[in-house]
């Protein structure tokens, strides 16, 4: 079988594909396509897109949405109230916030976070799935899909690789993975996942994963830093700053690509503790936490899936 | 006689293998100051695209431990394609420690590796001097 290789620069990160068949150029090609689109639509900068509409019409009107970003919505709100709002879309004031303010290496101060924060909450979002519409119920209210788009534009560009009849591929946008079928050598898919501390490329361990997603949350990309600290980007609903996590990073593995990207997310909020709860919560869902201590903590179904890098030296424990 | 020269030999190479690690670990450290201090100084401006006719550009960045080719596909003064030609890059609840064996392994391959979402500076500014070029180009 002939693989293709394939990297791209889209919703501002590295998209690398590898599929093998004798359409996988044109499986590449409209892979490209859709997440352009799917870009295109839901990027919270793109002002012709349905999100940038959403926000500029909050506490004016509903708008009309097509069905990708009535999908998205409806998950988000979903995934909001399973996590208790530690995954939240309408977090995007503060996170926007936090944003303006890194790019200045300046930090907002207490009442411009308080102020942001008083328009976040996802009780503001209103989807009416009849009509396909949505609408965000304050002015000053935004929602941000950062969270929770690439998860989704993995699990389309699947669909469309099986749709080509592809039966050996994986996606993985900047970090977010999803695979299909077994690897050139006939076996299931080895996914790395990135050692917090060192430089990219290098893993701690790495996942055997079949048809499945990986996705990891992590304060070690995204940050600026001002006042000898490091200010990362996932924000913590309750205070409206970077969360103060004790884990370096979080890799969920399930089958949808969406709810890894979610649920990363909110279990790097959560921390350790909650984050596995959540986790233990939800249905043939894995995870794999790295601790400020750098432990390993894996979900008890992981460990035949699971292979730990014996040069890390790093004590790993199972959650039983 | 002999054992004497034998711990002479072993103390040279030592001494060279000693001197080799520092040099290559001063290296590394100095490599990756120069390529913080890059990064740390990176501005990313928003280019105008009204003034760059049809075609495809390409631009490159490098910053000592990363560096990024692009090409950028500019049509009708929107940026239409990038593609990237070379990139250099519980307090549990009972927990249980898993012993090596039923874990570890040597040496692992990987196919691709999971992380937090990837931030190139480097990349956006390989796009920005692409985009460059295009004004070169009027």
């Amino acid at each position: 079988m002939e693989w293709l290789e394939r990297q791209d620069f889209l919703m501002n990160t590295t998209v690398e594909q590898k599929i093998g068949g004798e359409d996988a150029a044109a499986a590449a090609q409209n892979a490209v396509n859709e997440i352009s689109h799917l870009e295109s639509l839901m990027s919270f900068f793109i002002d012709s897109g349905e999100v940038a509409q959403i926000n500029r019409s909050a506490g004016r009107k509903a708008v009309c949405v097509g069905k990708d970003v009535m999908t998205v919505l409806g998950a988000a709100i979903q995934f909001a109230e399973i996590s208790g709002g530690a995954f939240d879309i309408t977090l995007a004031p503060v996170i926007d916030l936090w944003r303006r303010c890194g790019k200045q290496s300046v930090l907002p101060s207490s009442k411009e976070i308080n102020t942001a924060l008083s328009f976040c909450g996802y009780h503001n979002l209103q989807l009416d799935n009849e009509n396909n519409t949505a609408f965000l119920r304050g002015d000053g209210c935004l929602i941000d899909l950062g969270a929770i788009g690439k998860g989704y534009a993995a699990d389309c560009c699947i669909e469309i690789y099986k749709a080509m009849g592809i039966q050996s591929a994986f996606i993985n946008l900047g970090g977010n993975v999803k695979t299909l079928g077994n690897n050139p050598d006939g076996r299931p898919w080895a996914i790395g996942i990135q050692h917090p501390d060192q430089r990219r490329g290098t893993f701690f361990g790495a996942l055997d994963i079949q048809d499945q997603s990986v996705v990891t949350s992590g304060a070690y990309e995204r940050y600026f830093e001002t006042g000898g600290k490091k200010h990362h980007h996932i924000v913590d609903h309750k205070t409206g700053r970077p969360c103060d996590s004790d884990i370096k990073s979080v890799t969920v593995i399930c089958q949808s690509s969406m709810q890894a990207d979610c649920l990363s997310t909110a279990a790097f909020v959560l921390g350790l503790t909650d984050g596995m709860d959540l986790i233990g919560k939800t249905d043939n869902t894995e995870a794999v936490f790295y601790t400020e201590n750098n432990e390993i903590y894996i979900t008890r179904n992981l460990p035949g899936q699971f292979h730990l890098q014996k040069i890390s030296r790093l004590d790993c424990y199972v959650c039983r | 006689m002999k054992i004497v020269m034998y711990k002479k030999t072993i103390a040279v190479l030592v001494f060279v293998l000693l001197i080799s690690l520092i040099s290559l670990s001063g290296r590394y450290f100095y490599r990756n100051a120069k390529y913080r201090e890059i990064i740390a100084g990176i501005m990313i401006e928003s280019p105008d695209l009204s003034k760059i006719s049809n075609g495809v550009y390409d631009g490159s960045f490098d910053a000592i431990m990363n560096a990024a080719d692009v090409s950028v596909t500019i049509h009708d003064h929107r940026i239409t394609d990038i593609k990237i030609n070379n990139h250099k890059t519980v307090k549990g609840q009972q927990a249980v420690r898993i012993t090596d064996e039923v874990l570890s392994a040597q040496s692992l391959d990987v196919d691709t590796v999971t992380g937090a979402t990837k931030s190139s500076l480097v990349i956006l500014k390989a796009i920005e001097n692409a985009i460059e070029k295009g004004y070169g180009n009027q």
